[in-house]
């Protein structure tokens, strides 16, 4: 489970995946992403 | 809701007498890492903490075992948008909550980054949310151990509630 939604935010973070980021914002499941 | 001394009262609505209901709760908070490459040298080093509350681990547990019942384990990078679109509907449905951070690093410095992003990061949301009960991702006996001096260290100054490791 948290390996699936780190595995989402690196697929954000190399270009791809942010409908999956954004569908678990919407769903309140997301509550918070950073990036340094 | 968070009462003054940091401890969250829970009511379940649509219980047939909510308050009742209503219980002191703590959380687990559930770790574990991705570091993709992300061009050159350097590895996108990302952290999460899924956050559940005491009361509902059963519930979680049961829904992932009957969702991901399978010969071989989920590895996201690995699975199709199909399967990817059905995780994230049960994540979407689970009673969890998250946070994810990343660091770009050379790939040298994974346990540096990891270090710095439970120090300022991870560790910080899990106590704001309670949840001094972690489980981390199995890695080597010696980054186990450097994982929970540094929890446990964090926890020793910190204002929050630790668990266990």
């Amino acid at each position: 489970m948290p390996d699936t939604i780190a595995g989402i935010w690196a697929d954000v973070v190399r270009g791809r995946g942010d409908m999956f980021v954004e569908q678990l914002v919407g769903a309140g499941r997301l509550l918070s992403m950073s990036r340094d | 809701m968070i009462c003054a001394a940091g401890v969250r009262l829970v009511v379940r609505a649509g219980h047939a007498n909510s308050w009742a209901y209503a219980r002191w709760v703590a959380a687990l908070g559930v770790i574990d890492e991705s570091s993709p490459e992300v061009g050159g040298d350097r590895v996108a080093y990302t952290m999460a903490l899924v956050v559940v509350d005491d009361l509902d681990q059963d519930d979680v547990r049961q829904a992932l075992t009957a969702t991901l019942n399978r010969k071989r384990p989920l590895h996201w990078e690995g699975e199709g948008t199909v399967v990817k679109r059905r995780v994230v509907d049960m994540l979407c449905e689970l009673a969890i909550t998250a946070h994810v951070c990343a660091a770009i690093v050379h790939r040298s410095d994974q346990q540096g980054a990891r270090m710095l992003l439970l120090r300022e990061q991870i560790l910080e949301r899990a106590g704001r949310a309670d949840a001094g009960q972690l489980l981390i991702e199995q890695r080597s006996r010696a980054e186990d151990d450097s994982d929970r001096r540094e929890v446990r260290d964090w926890f020793r100054t910190s204002s929050h509630r630790f668990r266990g490791i």
